[in-house]
């Protein structure tokens, strides 16, 4: 055992960036999410990151943070057991549960530590946790924690579920773990068929909707509103940085789930809470929401619909989702590399996910073309992909037919 | 059905895709098994065999050959002596 021995194990391997000539993680963007974004001295069209309703940069929404801070400063450098949770949070908490149709909800600094402490303040070492085999780090990570018996399910299988439920026995509880939208392909879970096994069997579903929340549905309000579930009797878990375009957790349910959270949830109880600026920043998006969802989610799937045909016309394989995301399948890990180096040198900012975040040799591009784009530069961005694919098609061994 | 049969429509079962399964499967390279598929397999094989799978027996496992192998070191009885 050596100090040497422990920095020489954490030697990151650098070869897939070598051999992609990309490293596409880590990049430093100097703007915001105006379009275009800025990134090494040029500028970009973004297509990677979750601004779904294009309001991370709305000035409306700056305003009213502005407002929050003028008031409160930027944080109350507490814990939210102790003084850290402003009238403003609380509010925001009631306000979100109301939105997505529960009764009442905890927000937490991130929705990654809400998922991560929730299983361990509800569950127990005499439950068993079932859960999709590809839902999200944090919600795998939190349902270990509890150490309690895990069976991962057949993805967005109903089946398998059903089946396993019927298996399991000598447990206290068991929970169904799903996320809404899967956004590494945009699948959508079928959640109204999961819950109706689960209430066959006892079972409480858990959903994590942070890509759901203000994009599915007729008013934005996410996977309850979209499946008509108007009495929802499990955990819904979202994340508000993704189209409410701020930051933090959301963990919203029945009254008795959210008061148990408030005393039994570490992860809530001792961590400084979300600053008054971003729960201003959240109300602000709700009320835009409001009145402007209807036109923004139909920019938001036209976009979708635009750029799908334009991948596809371009020879790219794209996986077929329901939500408003374009996953263009790229094999290895080096081919997906050198296809989000193909979109980044045409000027479009992209995500790759290689495995563990995806199945082996199921690496795949994600683009994202938020409403806050317009479509002339959407359509300019369809103009590029010919070029892209044959600069993807020119490193060896590529999957574009 | 053998023992080597049961195991092949086993971990046919739980992999995400319909892909042709046999003893020389590798569960990584050709089903993309991931740490959580493991789980399932195993947990499959439980159920199948009514046994409790102790948690490194698949540790250094990689075909279906080999699941098939490490069933019969850990359990004996699932097979009738001749
Ligand atoms: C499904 C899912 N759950 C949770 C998270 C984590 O949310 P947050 O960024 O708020 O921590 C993410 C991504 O960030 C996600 O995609």
């Amino acid at each position: 055992m050596t100090l040497a021995a422990f920095y020489d194990r954490l030697r990151l391997d650098a070869r897939l960036a070598q051999e992609a000539g990309f490293n596409p993680y880590y990049r430093h963007l100097q703007s915001g999410l105006n379009d275009p974004v800025r990134l090494d001295g040029r500028e970009f069209l973004n297509l990677a990151a979750n601004d779904y309703l294009g309001l991370a940069a709305d000035p409306r929404v700056g305003r009213a943070i502005a407002a929050a801070v003028a008031r409160y400063g930027a944080s109350l450098c507490g814990t939210p057991i102790a003084t850290g949770c402003v009238d403003l949070l609380r509010a925001l908490e009631q306000r979100l549960a109301a939105f997505v149709g529960l009764e009442d909800g905890v927000v937490l600094p991130s929705c990654y530590q809400a998922n991560n402490g929730l299983f361990s303040a509800v569950a127990g070492k005499e439950d068993v946790i079932l859960i999709d085999h590809y839902a999200h780090s944090s919600l795998i990570e939190g349902a270990k924690a509890v150490g309690c018996k895990i069976r991962p399910f057949l993805h967005n299988d109903v089946e398998h579920l059903a089946s396993l439920l019927g298996k399991v026995r000598g447990h206290r509880q068991a929970f169904v773990v799903t996320e809404s939208v899967f956004s590494t392909e945009g699948s959508i879970a079928p959640l109204a068929a999961m819950v109706e096994v689960c209430e066959r069997f006892g079972a409480v579903p858990v959903v994590d909707d942070s890509h759901g929340i203000g994009v599915l549905g007729a008013n934005g309000r996410g996977v309850l509103e979209h499946f008509g579930l108007t009495d929802f009797p499990g955990i819904y878990t979202a994340s508000l940085g993704k189209a409410l375009a701020n930051a933090g957790g959301l963990i919203a349910g029945r009254r008795s789930l959210i008061e148990h959270l408030r005393y039994f949830c570490p992860h809530l109880i001792y961590s400084t809470a979300l600053p008054p600026g971003v729960a201003a920043g959240v109300e602000a998006v709700l009320d835009i929401l409001a009145a402007e969802f209807p036109a923004r989610r139909r920019l938001l799937w036209e976009h979708r619909d635009t750029l799908r045909r334009g991948l596809t016309a371009a020879g790219f394989t794209v996986m077929a989702g329901e939500a408003p995301i374009n996953s263009v399948l790229a094999g290895s890990a080096v081919q997906t590399l050198r296809l989000a180096r193909a979109f980044y040198e045409a000027g479009l900012l992209t995500t790759p996910f290689v495995y563990p975040s995806v199945p082996l040799s199921e690496g795949r591009v994600r683009l994202i073309a938020g409403a806050g784009l317009t479509l002339a530069r959407v359509q300019a961005a369809v103009a590029a992909l010919p070029a892209i694919a044959r600069a993807w098609q020119a490193a060896p061994s590529s999957g574009v037919a | 059905m053998t023992l080597e049969e049961k195991v092949v429509a086993i971990v046919a079962k739980t992999a995400e895709k319909k892909k042709t399964v046999t003893l020389d499967t590798d569960l990584v390279h050709d089903l993309g098994t991931d740490s959580l598929a493991v789980l399932m397999i195993i947990q499959a094989l439980e159920d199948e065999f009514d046994i409790a799978i102790p948690d490194d027996a698949f540790k250094t496992v990689k075909t279906v050959r080999e699941i098939v192998a490490q069933l019969r070191a850990h359990f004996p009885h699932l097979e009738p002596t001749p």
